[in-house]
């Protein structure tokens, strides 16, 4: 059974690992922790759920298309106007501001979407796999099929294009890359942008597990978070790791100590971290950013 | 421009009109919400004491709002103990646990600090959800005693309006005590800058775990209160959103505003009951009303409250403002500090018990080697210059001089005693003061305030006489405040002194910080690029300033760029290139050496076969997690 | 500068305006009788209190178009408690009892929040109908609560005993949410079990709102739990049977009455099929009472009616009838009216005991082809 539990806490493990990836390259480029990520995450799924699928039936890449453009658009909009403002101020400022922020994201879901949990069963339904001992569903699969393939094409994107090349410039020395001739405000608010796709996609490959509900990302970017600060601030490895080292050991612990304590399984995690490994796993400075 | 008097006049009209409502016989529904109002603005200002005012971010409050709750409802419940003993014990307990908190918080800033107490919130509630022999699990603590007071009202709401408001009162009116001493102005310091702060003597790790134990007490306080007026207490009452709700007030209220978060107490409890029709968006618009007033207005309600309470405020001054310094240079009202002639450098090697002996200091950050066994001495008495090209290693000199990088080997000896090791508080104590390469004021206080902080009157001061408030204290206060005034008017920026520090200009500001580091009489100055920034008759001001103040007793070491200065002013010069010492003597002396020249313009004399050495790394634009946060 | 401070100080003043100025709009009570209700109307449960003002609000119809109360027509003043929220209680309680002083309150709904409004409302001045089904709600001598559901023991005993005679088995794991109703759930079962000699093999538990539960099920499964009892919110169920017939798992499931509520069986989809509950009402009960109210709901509103809309329709209709018995609404006569009073409510024939409790049966539920079906009703 522990095969069963470790592999749907790998799966729950790629979610986090997602959500730190937004908090990762928002974390590089602005200097600020978005903590309005998890309900950045319920909007997107809301939106996808409730009104791209339901209201308007449209097909699934269709939809899948159009909640990605969205969110990106909203991204940069947010950013421009608020994140690119909390820069320069003290980070409690920043804090407090991206609490707010999330709180009023997710009650504008609540007031244009209403209080009913909303189904959506996504492209495999109830429908699972067996491998050996383990049944894993098609959508866990899926989940850990995507971080994947983000991943790999991060990695290559980083590397190999432009693109890659001037995101990481603006990272690393801002001014430098301005003099540079980068457009700096608009590769911050692109990255931005990214980063609510990001959540955005985790906000559509969980709507089928977990139903679209308020509450639906709130702790899943809080953990999130957590996952950042194990895998090593800043770092993009490190993100994925740090979210599958949380997700497994999380259900682990859950299924061998208590699984009254699970969330603050979670927790208790962060301060051993905290207390024996600030730095995290990867920390940020020795490994290489792509 | 209201005077005192009007503004007093106003606060008591304020509290008079907020004592009213229970002989008003108004409703007790509203008494009972107002009631609400009291008890949370006790705990917001906890908060606010924590995160406003000494700048930590603490997420859990409610935690402490819990721990104060259950335990005073557990001693009046199971040991039937009545609340005045019950109540001290549970403020008693959340101290400890505050303690804690407040130690963990040096270790783990920022970010770190925000999930943690976030952390720590959560695992209380599950704690006491889960441990039902205790604490009644999730059904809560029940039929708790509630104290009667038939006098005051026939209701409980009533009753128990006045001690509530009373308490709330009273709580605030401590506060702003100690914002207005010592404690005060350390957690605005440690907020502002804590660097600055802890290199003019604060020691960040004393009054942060002080500024977490009153927030937690508070909060506790508040609990207490709660579960005594209600005889009720739950789980539910202490969830995340509960703490959330507390940050709302206390931002809407002015992130360190005092008198502001009562009133974003007020606001966040009553307003939804009062137009309860609207309950749906009232949290889309707190939420959305927290992120402008952060961005656009970050006084909030503060505004008000900070209007009215002015004159119990620090900075306050009545009658009109001081007349503003001119827009050209500084005219700097040196007749004070004239008056004195110049004197002579005392004669060299007279004493030559050197005040600051400096051995084979070398200092790595990772691979790179910023000072490499740097050996000299400052004499007793004198000005010693320190210059070199870019990279040398100069700043690293001063900052470990001033204690706040640990050097890798060797040794720094300030009379005799050792210096590495020691906190930058206790460097400061020593007698060692400084200023920045880049001017590090607390910005939010006035110049006086940040004058007097490192006076060793106000660092005398203790906690207990700052919150009662005695004359001892008053004296004190008065010693420091004089003394900040001698060290401005020696400087010739008296005319400042209420200006808010970050209103002033940077010459202004530099001067302030000069006044800042020698109003303490520190027995040796570390001067970090004095001159930068600052317009040339200005910089001659400073040198004669300078040479003032080594006529008074100081000594002082200098590192500078500008070759004027350091010829007109100082005794001795050490020349550092890349991390070594490669000269060291009288200014003129330096000054036509060989080696000196060459590394200042690089070139043609030869020299011994040196290993290269890299440059130390650049300082980082980029906020630093793990230091300053 | 100064307008930011201009406008702060205004609404600062304000504020403060609002909370101590008179109440707007108040209800004249001489052209109708009041009463008051405290529901979930925004928060994580305000789908239950919609349905909890639907039911009411069918229930005031049928009242005025019978008559009314002492002889006016009936109002019900709702104020939104935010479900288990005991602040948000307090003041939802409080403003019906002291603003529109209504005689009687329905709701409100959650035990933790009549925990910490009985202090309030017991001294007299109210009386309460509730669907609070935690034992401590009537055991705490409060003289003016009335709970018109099967309390946690009826609903755990009932179920216990027909789960272990139907499938034959005494390897019964709990799993549980962190909350008042969850946890009171596992203290009714363990003594219900206890009381047979038995103990359960696992005892889960998870927080309101979790979404994986994988380690739950794992843990029971390991413990070889045959039949797992659910006591929970309608979502967390759903995920649960969903979770468990995705791995595979064999065990049975039964649980409390979200296991046969319309959302539930929703989410569950087909990991719905023969799960067990207790339930005090259900759409497909063929009582001829139960269907006529059925029909008229599902005429109103569009949907069948839950267990929310029907407890607090035969709330409505309880108090209406009780302030008419009493002849008065005063408050100790209504509650005195109660102790004498009898009705067939769509949930239950009601009898009052003295200490509150009105409702003392409780239907075993089987879901049948996405249908909850009653299986039998057990009454104590």
């Amino acid at each position: 059974m522990l095969g069963q539990v470790i592999a749907s806490g790998a799966a729950m493990g790629a979610i986090y690992a997602l959500v730190a990836l937004g908090y990762v390259f928002v974390w590089n480029t602005m200097g600020i922790v978005n903590f309005a990520a998890g309900e950045f995450i319920t909007f997107a799924a809301y939106v996808f759920v409730a009104t791209l699928v339901t209201s308007l039936d449209l097909p699934f890449p269709v939809a899948l298309a159009l909640i990605a453009f969205l969110m990106a658009a909203m991204g940069a909009t947010f950013s421009r106007l608020v994140f690119s403002r909390l820069q320069k101020q003290r980070a409690l400022v920043a804090i407090l501001a991206t609490v707010g922020f999330g709180i009023f994201l997710k009650e504008l879901a609540h007031i244009i979407y209403g209080p009913e949990p909303l189904m959506y069963d996504g492209p495999f339904g109830m429908t699972s796999a067996t491998v050996g001992d383990i049944v894993i569903s098609y959508q866990q699969l899926l989940i850990l099929a995507v971080v994947a393939v983000i991943m790999a094409a991060q990695f290559l994107v980083f590397r190999y294009t432009m693109l890659g090349k001037v995101m990481r410039a603006v990272a690393m020395d801002r001014e430098t890359a301005a003099l540079m001739g980068i457009p700096v405000e608009r590769v911050l608010a692109g990255t931005f942008a990214y980063s609510s796709v990001l959540a955005a996609l985790a906000g559509i490959l969980l709507a089928p597990l977990f139903f679209v509900t308020i509450e639906m990302g709130t702790m899943v970017g809080l953990k999130g978070f957590v996952a950042m600060i194990i895998g090593g601030f800043g770092s993009v490895p490190g993100a994925i790791i740090g979210g599958l080292l949380l997700g497994i050991s999380e259900n682990v612990a859950s299924f061998a100590i208590s699984s009254a304590y699970k969330d603050a399984i979670a927790f208790a995690l962060l301060l051993a971290f905290l207390a024996f490994l600030p730095q995290g796993i990867l920390p940020e400075r020795t490994v290489d950013r792509a | 421009m209201a005077t005192a008097t009007t503004r007093k006049a106003l606060l008591i009209l304020f509290l008079t009109a907020l004592a009213l409502p229970p002989f008003l016989g108004v409703n007790s529904y509203y008494l009972q919400v107002l009631n609400l109002a009291w008890i949370a603005a006790i705990a917001a200002l906890g908060l606010n004491i924590a995160t406003g005012i000494t700048g930590q971010v603490v997420l859990g409050q409610a935690a402490m709002m819990g721990i104060g709750a259950y335990a005073t409802g557990l001693i009046l419940l199971k040991a039937d103990l009545p609340w005045w003993i019950a109540l001290p014990f549970a403020l008693a307990l959340a101290a400890v646990v505050g303690a804690g908190l407040g130690l963990v918080s040096v270790r783990i800033r920022g970010h770190y600090l925000a999930i943690t107490t976030l952390g720590l919130n959560e695992i209380f509630r599950l704690v006491v959800l889960n441990e039902e022999w205790l604490t009644g699990g999730a059904f809560g603590l029940r039929d708790i005693p509630v104290p009667s007071l038939p006098a005051l009202g026939s209701s409980t709401a009533s009753q128990l309006y006045l001690p509530l408001l009373g308490a709330a009162i009273a709580v605030y009116a401590l506060t702003i005590r100690m914002y207005r001493t010592r404690l005060g102005r350390d957690m605005r310091a440690i907020r502002d800058d804590e660097l600055a702060a802890e290199s003019m003597g604060v020691n960040s790790r004393v009054t942060k775990v002080v500024a977490f134990v009153i927030c937690a007490v508070w909060g506790a306080l508040a609990g207490g209160l709660y579960v005594i007026s209600i005889g009720f207490v739950s789980p539910n009452n202490f969830v995340v959103m509960e703490s959330i709700r507390l940050l709302l007030m206390v931002v809407i209220g002015g992130l360190g505003s005092i008198g502001g978060t009562f009133l974003g107490a007020v606001v966040v409890t009553v307003l939804p009951e009062a137009l309860r029709d609207l309950q749906l968006i009232y949290l889309a618009a707190f939420g959305l009303g927290v992120v402008m007033i952060l961005l656009i207005a970050p006084r909030g309600l503060g505004v008000v409250a900070d209007w009215v309470l002015a004159p119990y405020l620090p900075g306050y001054r009545e009658g009109p403002p001081a007349a503003v310094a001119q827009t050209t240079g500084l005219a700097l009202d040196r007749s004070v500090a004239k008056a004195a002639p110049v004197p002579a450098a005392p004669a060299s090697g007279a004493d030559s018990m050197p005040l600051l002996a400096i051995r084979d200091v070398s200092k790595h950050f990772g691979g790179v080697a910023a000072l490499s066994d740097v050996s000299f001495d400052v004499k007793s008495g004198e000005i010693l210059g320190v210059i070199g090209p870019n990279g040398s290693g100069k700043s690293t000199m001063i900052n470990i001089c001033s204690g706040i990088v640990p050097l890798s080997s060797g040794r720094v000896e300030l009379d005799g005693r050792e210096l590495n090791g020691r906190p930058a508080w206790d460097v400061h104590a020593l007698g060692v003061s400084r200023i920045f390469q880049n001017v590090r004021l607390w910005n939010s206080m006035t110049v006086l305030e940040n004058v007097m902080l490192p006076h060793p009157a106000s660092r005398r001061s203790g906690l207990l006489e700052s919150i009662v408030g005695t004359p001892a204290l008053q004296a004190k206060e008065d010693e420091a405040r004089q003394a900040a005034l001698d060290a401005l008017d020696l400087i010739g920026i008296r005319a400042l002194a209420d200006r808010r520090a970050s209103d002033l200009s940077f010459g202004q500001s530099r001067l302030v910080e000069l006044a800042r580091a020698v109003v303490n009489k520190p027995r040796l100055l570390l001067l970090d690029e004095p001159a930068a920034g600052l317009r040339g008759g200005l910089i001659m001001e400073l040198a004669d300033i300078l040479l003032q103040l080594r006529s008074q007793g100081m000594t002082i070491l200098v590192v500078e760029h500008r070759v004027k200065l350091i010829m007109g002013m100082c005794d001795r010069v050490v020349v550092l290139n890349l991390g070594e010492k490669i000269a060291e003597g009288r200014p003129a002396d330096v000054a036509r050496d060989p080696v000196v020249v060459d590394a200042y313009l690089g070139g043609r004399i030869k020299r011994e076969p040196r290993q290269a050495v890299a440059r130390p790394p650049l300082v980082r634009e980029r906020p630093d997690t793990r230091r300053a946060s | 500068m100064k307008s930011i401070s201009n406008v702060s100080r205004l609404l600062a003043v304000s504020a403060l305006a609002l909370s101590l100025g008179p109440v707007l709009g108040g209800h004249d009570v001489h052209a109708q009788t009041v009463v008051g209700a405290s529901a979930p109307l925004t928060g994580p449960r305000a789908l239950l209190g919609r349905n909890f003002k639907q039911g009411v609000e069918l229930a005031v119809e049928e009242i005025n178009a019978a008559g009314g109360v002492l002889g006016k027509p009936l109002q019900v003043v709702f104020e939104d408690d935010q479900g288990d929220n005991p602040n948000a209680a307090l003041n939802a309680v409080n403003k019906l009892m002291q603003v529109a002083k209504t005689p009687v309150i329905l709701g409100p709904h959650f035990s933790v929040a009549q925990l910490a409004t009985q202090k309030t409302y017991c001294n007299g001045t109210t009386v309460s109908i509730t669907g609070a089904t935690g034992i401590p709600v009537t055991a705490g001598g409060c003289k003016f609560v009335l709970r018109i559901r099967g309390n946690d023991e009826i609903q755990a005993r009932a179920l216990v005993e027909f789960a272990r005679r139907e499938l034959k088995t005494d390897k019964i794991g709990v799993i549980a949410v962190n909350d008042d109703m969850g946890r009171g759930g596992v203290s009714r079962i363990t003594s219900v079990l206890e009381s047979s000699g038995l103990k359960p093999v696992a005892v889960e538990s998870h927080n309101a709102g979790d979404k994986d539960f994988s380690a739950q099920l794992s843990r029971l499964k390991n413990a070889g739990a045959e039949l797992a009892i659910m006591w929970t919110h309608d979502n967390e169920a759903g995920l649960i049977v969903r979770q468990a017939r995705q791995l595979g798992l064999k065990m049975r499931f039964a649980g409390s009455t979200s296991a046969s509520e319309p959302t539930f069986i929703k989410l569950a989809g087909e990991a719905s099929e023969g799960v067990l509950s207790g339930n005090d009402f259900v759409a497909s009960n063929p009582a001829p009472h139960v269907q006529a109210f059925v029909k008229k709901y599902q005429a109103k509103y569009g949907t069948a009616p839950e267990i929310w809309a029907s407890t607090y329709y035969d709330a409505a209709h309880l108090a209406a009838k009780a302030i008419n018995a009493a002849g008065s609404s005063d408050p100790e006569k209504v509650r005195a009216a109660f102790a004498t009073l009898q009705h067939d409510g769509v949930l239950a024939s009601y009898r009052c005991k003295e200490n509150g409790d009105c409702n003392h049966q409780i239907h075993i539920v089987e879901v049948k082809d996405g249908q909850p079906i009653v299986r039998s009703t057990v009454k104590f």
